[in-house]
């Protein structure tokens, strides 16, 4: 029987039908549109399904979606603050070539802002252990690993900037 | 030095901003109106006769639209492209018999995906299992079974090369050794699984948008596998998470879309599971390779002898240009005065080898690099030097093979060597520790 | 692939968990993160009718600690919340090690070290360490509560001695001695992501130079997690010495019965029994001393 649940993704609120046994991947990339978070392997072991779940990283594949009533959800879509202006994540991954075919971006873009909201000066390997579930398989990682390095230090600067 | 504008730039690609923003659309992102949902029915035997298929209790489920078995389809076979049509050996659905667990033996289209499951679940299939092999000496093996009919040897495609005098040069040859190698399958593991989206406009038409490296030999084979004209199939590719040669070929998810979409007028997807890429996806070939390489005194080589068994699994595949390519690698990266090759593609009950990186390289090439380094210990010559001494160089010809027209082979070796440290470090390191190429 | 269908329930207590367990039969299955129980829904065939969460009972995320009581962590507390938790890294830095060398980060924020428990690996990264300080598992059930020690509680891949309709609440985990020391070492092909291949776990307590008293776990090297008591033996009451780290590894490796799968060969296994319990016995003992 499905059940009707509200959910916030993205700062937008939606109302969804949905069986128990949906997972949240299914209910963002079917019901709500939002196809830019992947679905590589369905257990957990990639990271292209990853989205944040009050602010935690969570494999949107093994979350169900009956589960997620009231929570904030965050996407890829939703990083970027408008349509012309990037998100200093998804800036530095394009500056330092830190994609290839694209497919694990999406997952890696989100670890990378999970870290980087606790964390904004992280060492090489804290930016590795937090990107450790997340595959690419065109093995980008060097790339990707410097462009979080190089986000971290512009977010960094971004909030240095703002008046208080 | 000269300044360029790109050269030796920082540009950011192209598609950058639709990937780092989640909006480039890929195969499965794709939603038509109206769309159905395709799930494919796979065999759970290695070798299989089937019996019988009966269909009626998964077509009487609400929401299940359309349901195709081999017998279905206008059965013409596919594979390898225009180079090889005779090895063309796989029809998209299995048609009276199953080779690997995974084969396609059905597919179904529903109104989600729920329901194509369990009208998978409904589809009932009788098969009387036949005895499988699973590895070439088992395919090579008198009375090995038949795993298609055409070809009793299991041996469906072979490549020779021969020039110089091989006999001649390992008789004259200072020192000789033989090697058996095996290598393994390789999964290309795309993190996009494979995933396809067909539609039919009212005059018959259809544009099919697939996770393809090759659009136009899509297109080329669709064609005759669907029996229509080229200039009445349109194939779209989206954007793609990977494929590392693994998405090289016509595949039964893509037939299925588009024939489904033909009968039922209403657009169908078939986006693959991992589990499914790993059952049943494309491979890297495992092989067997005896190779016997004769060398002078000073490390010359004289000649080499290469016989490669390709474990091809199921069908061919793009495996005839593996076993054509294999061949090919084998006579390069050193100068073989004398050369003789002997390459054979054996069907196995396993899911089909075919193109992946390299596609023959790797396995020729570890063949041949392990040697350089037996042979460089055995005889006693600095396993670089070895090879710079071999090495093939710009103008080269490799008769019958090919002529290398670019090749830093010898400057790369020698830089590597360099920034190694190769020279110091073979010498003091200490035991545990090694340097190796 | 879909999930197969199932009934969901979100009790508010663990009294209507059990109702519940009691009510859909054994077709339910109890869920906290769910990272497994999925995933066996998806690949091995696993089909429950029912699936009761515990993640809306109140009070089961806790991770508190007591000087006098030690350390309770609660069925829904997360394994990254454990590993992150100032007081399990201050006083138990196995515990929150062990947490956070579970699986990946994704996989971290949604499943529990009780899940990983009652999964009942063999491999679970979380039970030697928890078994090795002599911890004990809090069980509701119909007839109430019980306790039991978490050394009692693996009964086989797969299989704990949970009754039907019992669920785990929480662990409690003693305050520890003060001059003892813990470690906790695995290996895996890849090194920190996939299942562990073999794994050590071990709580070493000292009098003086000597050590009283020690609690060595292997664990992928048998149906359960091992204890390995002769290994034990050999160190007790003596001062740590090479020689005796040695001759304990070597024991430890007969007490072990590992078998050849797809993450490493049983020989393999049997060769790193003996040098992870060298290296574990060595660090718990120089924590130890730190701590003398």
């Amino acid at each position: 029987m499905k059940q009707v649940i509200e959910l916030n993704v993205n700062g937008e609120p939606y109302t969804v039908a949905v069986n128990p046994w949906q997972t949240l991947n299914e209910v963002l990339r079917e019901d709500i549109n939002l196809t830019g978070v992947k679905i590589g392997c369905g257990s957990g072991d990639c990271g292209a399904c990853t989205v944040l779940v009050d602010g935690r990283a969570v494999s949107s594949c093994l979350s169900l979606a009956i589960e997620m009533e009231g929570k904030q959800i965050v996407t890829v879509e939703g990083m970027a603050p408008s349509g012309e202006t990037l998100h200093p994540i998804q800036e530095a991954f394009i500056e330092k070539g830190a994609i290839q075919c694209g497919f694990c971006t999406s997952g890696m873009e989100i670890s990378a802002l999970h870290l980087l909201n606790h964390n904004p000066s992280p060492t090489d390997t804290e930016i590795r252990e937090a990107l450790s579930g997340n595959l690419c398989r065109c093995t980008g990682y060097t790339k990707i690993v410097e462009a979080v390095a190089v986000a971290g230090q512009k977010m960094k600067e971004a909030s240095e900037r703002k008046p208080s | 030095m000269e300044e360029f504008s790109i050269v030796g730039k920082n540009v950011p690609r192209n598609d950058g901003r639709a990937k780092a923003t989640g909006s480039a659309i890929y195969t499965d992102d794709i939603k038509l109106p109206g769309m159905l949902h395709g799930r494919i029915l796979r065999s759970p035997f290695a070798h299989a006769r089937i019996t019988r298929i009966d269909t009626s209790k998964a077509a009487s489920l609400a929401g299940v639209k359309c349901i195709i078995t081999g017998e279905d389809t206008p059965k013409i076979k596919y594979g390898n492209w225009r180079l090889f049509p005779d090895t063309q050996d796989e029809y998209p659905l299995a048609i009276d018999k199953v080779r690997f667990i995974g084969d396609e033996v059905a597919a179904v289209a529903a109104v989600d995906l729920d329901i194509a499951e369990e009208a998978l679940g409904l589809i009932r299939v009788d098969y009387e299992a036949l005895p499988a092999v699973f590895d070439v000496d088992g395919s090579l093996r008198e009375g090995a079974p038949i795993i298609h009919d055409y070809c009793p040897s299991n041996i469906s495609v072979n490549r020779k090369i021969q020039y110089g005098n091989i006999e001649q040069a390992f008789a004259e040859s200072d020192y000789v050794r033989e090697d058996t190698f095996t290598v393994h399958a390789v999964s290309p593991a795309y993190l996009e699984p494979c995933a396809a989206v067909a539609q039919c406009d009212l005059d018959g038409r259809i544009t099919l948008w697939t996770s393809t490296q090759v659009p136009y030999i899509i297109q080329c084979l669709l064609a005759s596998t669907l029996n229509m004209r080229e200039n009445d199939i349109r194939v779209i590719k989206p954007y793609v998470g990977g494929g590392f040669g693994g998405k090289m070929e016509l595949r039964t998810w893509e037939f299925c879309a588009a024939f489904m979409a033909k009968k039922t007028g209403r657009p169908v997807k078939f986006t693959l599971t991992r589990e499914e890429e790993f059952l049943a996806g494309r491979r890297r070939h495992p092989m067997k390779l005896y190779s016997k390489v004769g060398f002078k005194k000073d490390g010359t080589l004289t000649g080499k002898d290469l016989r490669i068994y390709l474990d091809g699994g199921a069908y061919n595949a793009m495996g005839p240009t593996a076993t054509f390519l294999c061949g090919t690698f084998g006579a390069m990266l050193y100068r073989y005065p004398n050369y003789r090759f002997l390459g054979e593609h054996v069907y196995t009950n396993k899911p089909p080898a075919s193109a992946m990186r390299g596609f023959g390289a790797p396995q020729s090439l570890f063949a041949t690099e392990s040697q350089m380094n037996m042979a460089a210990e055995a005889l006693g010559i600095d396993p670089i030097e070895l090879r710079i001494k071999n090495a093939q160089v710009t103008g080269d010809t490799i008769p019958d093979v090919a002529t290398i027209s670019s090749c830093g082979f010898i400057e790369a070796l020698e830089k590597v060597a360099k920034m190694s440290g190769w020279k110091e470090k073979r010498k003091t390191l200490k035991k545990g520790c090694g340097i190796g190429i | 692939m879909r999930l197969s269908h199932f009934d969901y329930h979100a009790p508010a207590t663990v009294e209507e968990a059990i109702a519940l367990l009691q009510s859909k039969g054994p077709g339910a299955r109890v869920m906290a993160g769910g990272t497994d129980l999925l995933i066996k829904m998806r690949h091995a065939g696993l089909k429950p009718k029912a699936i009761i969460s515990v993640k809306r009972i109140a009070g089961l995320d806790t991770i508190a600690f007591d000087e006098k009581r030690g350390l309770i962590i609660g069925a829904a507390a997360l394994l990254a919340d454990v590993a992150n938790h100032p007081d399990v890294l201050k006083h138990y830095p196995t515990v929150a090690q062990a947490a956070r060398g579970t699986a990946n980060a994704q996989v971290r924020n949604m499943g529990t070290v009780i899940g990983n428990l009652c999964n009942a690996s063999p491999s679970a990264d979380n039970a030697p360490a928890l078994l090795a300080m002599g911890a004990d598992v809090r069980i509701h059930g119909p007839a109430g509560v019980r306790t039991l020690p978490l050394e009692q509680f693996f009964k086989g891949p797969g299989v704990t001695a949970l009754e039907p309709f019992e669920i785990v609440t929480s662990i409690h985990v003693p305050t520890l001695a003060p001059h003892s020391g813990t470690a906790y070492i695995s290996l895996s092909a890849r090194g920190k992501l996939d299942c562990t291949a073999v794994g050590a776990g071990i709580m070493l307590t000292l009098k003086g130079r000597v050590c009283e008293n020690l609690r060595l776990f292997i664990s992928a090297c048998g149906p359960t997690p091992i204890r390995a008591r002769k290994a034990e033996e050999i160190i007790r009451g003596k001062e740590l010495t090479v020689d005796a780290m040695d001759k304990a590894g070597a024991e430890a490796s007969w007490e072990t019965r590992p078998i050849t799968d797809v993450r490493a060969s049983a020989d393999y296994r049997s060769k790193m029994v003996a040098v992870l319990t060298r290296r574990v016995l060595k660090q718990a003992h120089e924590s130890a001393l730190e701590r003398l």
